[in-house]
């Protein structure tokens, strides 16, 4: 058997469902890129459907389908991805019960557009399967390895082609695998080198995509004589510096800041990442920072005199210059996300490098690893560091929190950024996560520890090691009333006189009874700060999930209770953005678990497969080994991914690099599957007695080796989840080609490929659900339960139900 | 330019009839409104009978013209008596009571004129007072918010006749047309420049003549306003309000940023004031989404305010 056009089609198959999420994050909203993996393993899971049910018919003419599916695909996938284009749907309308009716029909013609490609897809790799039964192991291996390329192969292609230009850019592949097929060759080139012609035609002259007209790039770009700087495509997103009269630095500042005296903030360059504003840019000149004394983040600077300075994102240089203008003497200024460090370093169009400065180090460090190091008078968060870049949100932990104090200097301080536009119930998470961090290092009484001081938007908490004294207090409260900014807690708070000199009034709500609960002004922050602090109840605690967060559970915008669905729902209009993901994961998983199901059952629904009494129990352990693989598989693909990202700093580089891995290993460990062909119990023993190993010495380790990571080079830090990977994901790489060696020339062959596609999707969403509400812990603990779970359900000779057994040999095996 | 025909769907004349038969006459409502508020604006554009005829000449006069049957006009007129109604009552729920001038204020500006998708050319005029309310895209990435969320945030503004009003983000125009009937004189900035050039010509084919619109940067509001404002509204703020609006806000003044996006019923509001010393003070506003507990209508002094929510 030729392996290359497998290779060609699983390759083209990733790259595609990677493609496509990368176009739904850059046109839609990255949330609803879920829905292409979802896409993509129903494709799969129908092609092993229809495959068992019509196997003898299929494997006659495996021949000429496989010369006929790469054209096939090529033109599903152009049309697809066109239908794609056209699609009206806005999801900001899935927000409001009147509209949200013909988004979820736009939803289903997304499946519509995309499922034929991946349809044909996962016919071609499970024909593959059932004509050459005797090398199983190889083919598995061509398949992963087909699919790591494409992951490389697509992560390459980031750097150098936008991300609509993807798909077009992967096409290509198919044709050639058509060049390549073991029979009817001439015609299968020919065809596919038709379909490949008009396909990119269609694409490069049809419907083009484009950026969502809803997010927040679009209006900016159309006004007057607004220009593209700089254009850079990466792996994380399509980057445009932005030249228009609405860039300006995005600060907090006072109210009454022209009444102070103080300038505005200065006019800058944009920068948006697939849309979406993440930094304001240095214009060429020097940076005028009038302003930052106005600023809500510029208190600390009046609390510390003349301090060393840990900065947590460097907001495009301006941050740098605001506090050396406030008078910090040094500046270690940390900025993770690359296309924003290399900005700072090199430039960005006409945007020049922050120029040299003794009092000033740059470097792409996370703030936890820099904690690590010499201690600092103050550790200052940037506002807009959390959204920065997703890796980011590792900083915002109750272990971050507790490195940050102990890098402190005895009188130092710490200050933590939150956003209340959206919940200011965001702002008792963060303070619970504080709690959690001083009792980390040994402080039990917190709430002289900590201030809470606010604008309408946004609100800052001040941490220290030492209590605040009456007179920082005092300074505290002028400063803010000068500025018609509120405090909300310090020590011995009077929140009766708090409320009647408010100056950003904040009332408090029932999220639950959809009232308004305060009867004057009021600082719902203040309310509550004192229960949380004391980690009592109270009505936001009652209502949210306002847990500290953690490096297991590091997630910071989920805290709705998706066990409350009905009230969610009813409250869906008032959802922030960022909570939206869970909800989607929600109904994804939902979808995912019926078709899962239906999967499962069909052989028991198929006439021509009614079977004898006792293939009962010889269909259970199919039926639990191949979709506990399929779950621990994922379970720890997501695991890894999150802790790699953590360690790399970058989500889109953790998630390139374990697939890869994942894929390459898994690959190896199926290539080297016919080793147990004489037991291959003992292959899935010693699976999964690797990754229990693993899994325990994870959860053992895991802290020290991202620590003691953090500081490497990439390729380092790269190296080292390699080590750490390769032999799980090898071991991995067993349990599948040797069960499937125990269906060989059955019927059951397809539907056990079908049972893990379809399981795939449901290991996605429930492996993030897991994460977001009990922490990473319990999905590995998942995939052990999983892995055991495949152990122990490992299909037997001698207990197949006749049905499964094919008397002929196929026609077209190998 | 070409004529476009806009077809009304079933749903739509069937709904026109059956609010016909419940409410009383849209004309009946505009002598009764016209008659409780003396000395305020025309009741209908121009001051003459808002018909058929009237509504093609002034679309086609703004550079978007359309053709309607009568049974297509008079169907969308049926359902506005429904649509002032509800509008009456969720004021009444959420605010206490509506303020008049903002229900004559809806009352007087025909929102069918409004409905109009300004990057495809296309009108849809017969989706106007639907039941139940809710957003309509504009093309450009703007929206023609629900006439809920509209009215809330107009009484939010509390505007009264010797008011002036600036806002930026001019968008579909109707908030503006709907202000330019209770103030004296209304100020509207668009940024983004093909839907402000486009509904820059609506105003002026109804008579709307104290509206005042322009194309460009909205940071230092209207300074040739030299009077200042008594109501800002901004919809396309960043993180903070420009200080320069600040400048420009009348002692007793109200500035209203909406945030959120769009396509809610509704939006959160940021309402700030400047007290008598210049200082600003700032109030979220989540009435759209949030309804006053039964009986707390009116504020209680802050001292008898209870230390945690009930």
């Amino acid at each position: 058997m030729n392996f290359l056009p497998l290779f060609l089609v699983s390759l083209t198959a990733l790259g595609m469902e990677t493609a496509l999420t990368r176009y739904f994050a850059a046109a839609s909203w990255s949330d609803y890129g879920y829905w292409v993996i979802s896409i993509v393993m129903l494709g799969f899971a129908a092609s092993g459907v229809i495959l068992a049910l019509y196997r003898d018919l299929l494997a006659r003419h495996a021949a000429l389908l496989f010369a006929a599916l790469p054209a096939a695909l090529i033109t599903t996938g152009a049309l697809g991805y066109t239908a794609t284009i056209l699609n009206p749907f806005n999801p900001l309308q899935l927000q409001n019960q009147v509209t949200y009716l013909p988004q979820l029909q736009n939803i289903a013609l997304y499946y519509a557009a995309l499922l034929p490609f991946f349809f044909f897809a996962g016919l071609f790799i499970s024909l593959c399967f059932v004509t050459a039964t005797a090398r199983l192991g190889r083919v598995y291996a061509a398949d992963l390895a087909g699919a790591s390329a494409g992951c490389v192969a697509v992560l390459a292609l980031m750097y150098i082609v936008p991300p609509f230009g993807l798909i077009p850019a992967l096409l290509p592949a198919l044709a050639f695998a058509a060049w390549f097929t073991p029979k009817h060759r001439l015609r299968a080139g020919a065809a596919a080198t038709l379909a490949l012609l008009a396909g990119e035609a269609l694409l490069a002259l049809g419907p083009q995509p484009a950026i969502s007209q809803y997010k927040p790039l679009y209006a900016p770009l159309h006004t007057p004589g607004a220009r593209i700087l700089a254009q850079k495509f990466a792996p994380q997103g399509e980057y445009l510096l932005l030249d228009d009269f609405t860039e300006r630095v995005n600060t907090d500042i006072s109210n009454d800041a022209a009444m102070l005296g103080y300038p505005d903030p200065p006019r800058s360059f944009g920068l948006y990442r697939d849309g979406t504003r993440i930094a304001s840019i240095p214009r060429p000149g020097a940076i005028a920072t009038g302003y930052a004394p106005g600023a809500l983040d510029a208190l600390p600077y009046q609390l510390l005199a003349h301090p060393n300075v840990l900065l947590a994102g460097a907001s495009g240089g301006f941050r740098i210059a605001e506090i050396l203008a406030l008078g910090a003497t040094r500046v270690t200024a940390l900025e993770p996300e690359p296309i924003l460090y290399a900005a700072l370093r090199r430039g960005l169009g006409p945007s020049p490098p922050y120029p040299a400065d003794p009092r000033v180090t740059i470097a792409p460090l996370s703030p936890v690893v820099a904690a690590h190091g010499e201690k600092h008078d103050l550790i200052d968060i940037s506002a807009d560091f959390m959204d920065a870049a997703p890796a980011n949100v590792n900083a915002f932990t109750t272990q971050a929190f507790a490195a940050y104090l102990t890098n402190l200097t005895p009188t130092g301080l710490l200050s933590i950024p939150v956003s209340i536009e959206d919940f200011p119930a965001y702002a008792l998470r963060m303070l619970a996560t504080a709690r959690a961090a001083l009792a980390a290092d040994g402080i039990t009484d917190p709430d002289a520890h900590i201030v809470i001081y606010r604008s309408a938007w946004n609100a800052r908490l001040l941490v220290s090691p030492a209590p605040f004294s009456p007179a920082a207090i005092a300074l505290i409260a002028k400063w803010c009333g000068d500025r018609s900014f509120d405090v909300s807690w310090y020590n011995n708070i009077d929140v009766p006189a708090l409320r009647a000199n408010l100056y950003n009034d904040l009332p408090a709500v029932s999220f639950d009874a959809g009232t308004v609960t305060a009867t004057g002004p009021d600082d719902s922050i203040a309310d509550e700060a004192a229960a949380i602090l004391h980690n009592q109840p109270s009505v936001s605690a009652a209502a949210f999930n306002l847990s500290a967060a953690t490096d297991d559970r590091p997630a910071f915008y989920a805290i709705l209770r998706l066990t409350n669905l009905p009230l969610l729902l009813a409250r869906l209009q008032i959802l922030p953005q960022a909570e939206i993901g869970a909800l989607v994961n929600l109904a994804v998983l939902a979808q995912a678990t019926i078709i899962a199901a239906l999967v499962l059952c069909i052989p028991l629904f198929a006439p021509r497969l009614r079977t004898p009494k006792h293939a009962a129990t010889g269909m259970i352990r199919p039926s639990l080994y191949f979709p506990a693989l399929a779950l621990g598989f994922l379970f720890i693909e997501i695991f890894a991914i999150e802790k790699a990202s953590a360690l790399l700093n970058d989500r889109a580089t953790g998630f390139a690099v374990v697939l890869s891995i994942m894929l390459i290993g898994a690959g190896l460990g199926s290539f080297c599957s016919t080793r147990f062909a004489a037991a291959p119990e003992r292959g899935v023993w010693l699976a999964g007695l690797i990754v229990i190993v693993w899994s325990t010495a994870m959860l053992a380790c895991l802290p020290t080796l991202l620590l003691a990571g953090g500081t490497l080079p990439t390729l380092a830090r790269v190296t080292l989840i390699v080590l750490v990977l390769a032999p799980a994901s090898i071991a991995m790489g067993l349990p599948f080609p040797l069960g499937l060696s125990r269906l060989e020339n059955t019927a059951a062959l397809p539907w056990a490929w079908g049972l893990n596609g379809a399981f795939s999707v449901v290991a996605t969403p429930l492996a993030n659900l897991l994460a977001r509400n009990f922490g990473f812990h319990a999905v590995l603990a998942g995939a052990v339960l999983m892995y055991g779970l495949a152990v122990i359900s490992f299909p037997r000779f001698g207990r197949q139900p006749a049905w499964l057994s094919s008397r002929r040999p196929s026609p077209v095996a190998d | 330019m070409a004529q476009f025909t806009e077809t009304l769907t079933r749903r739509g004349l069937i709904g026109g009839a059956i609010a016909a038969t419940l409410a009383p006459s849209a004309h009946a409502a505009d002598a009764a409104s016209a008659a409780a508020l003396p000395g305020t604006p025309p009741a209908t554009p121009n001051d003459k009978p808002w018909t058929r005829a009237a509504f093609e000449t002034a679309m086609a006069a703004s550079g978007r013209p359309v053709s309607l049957t009568d049974a297509q006009f008079d169907a969308i007129q049926a359902r506005k008596p429904a649509a002032m109604q509800s509008i009456a009552s969720y004021l009444a729920m959420r605010l206490g009571a509506p303020d008049p001038a903002v229900l004559a204020g809806f009352q007087a500006v025909p929102r069918e004129y409004y409905h109009y998708n300004y990057a495809e050319h296309r009108t849809t005029c017969g989706d106007a007072y639907e039941q139940p309310a809710k957003p309509w895209a504009i093309g450009y990435g703007s929206a023609l918010s629900d006439y809920l969320g509209q009215a809330y945030m107009t009484q939010v503004c509390k505007p009264g006749p010797n008011d002036i009003s600036l806002e930026i983000g001019t968008g579909s125009g109707f908030q503006s047309s709907v202000l330019s009937r209770i103030v004296k004189s209304a100020y509207s900035i668009e940024i983004i420049e093909p839907l402000g050039t486009a509904v820059k010509k609506i105003f002026a084919p109804l008579g709307y003549d104290n509206i005042t619109t322009r194309v460009g940067d909205g940071y230092y509001g209207w300074p040739e306003q030299k009077d200042g404002f008594d109501i800002i509204i901004v919809t396309c703020a960043a993180q903070y309000a420009p200080p320069a609006l600040f400048q420009q806000l009348r002692p007793g003044g109200r500035m209203i940023i909406p945030i959120g996006q769009p396509f809610k019923q509704g939006q959160v509001l940021y309402v700030y004031r400047k007290d008598a010393a210049g200082k600003i003070h700032s109030r979220r506003d989540m009435g759209v989404f949030f309804i006053p507990m039964t009986g707390t209508m009116m504020k209680i002094p802050a001292a008898q305010a209870t230390a945690t929510p009930s």
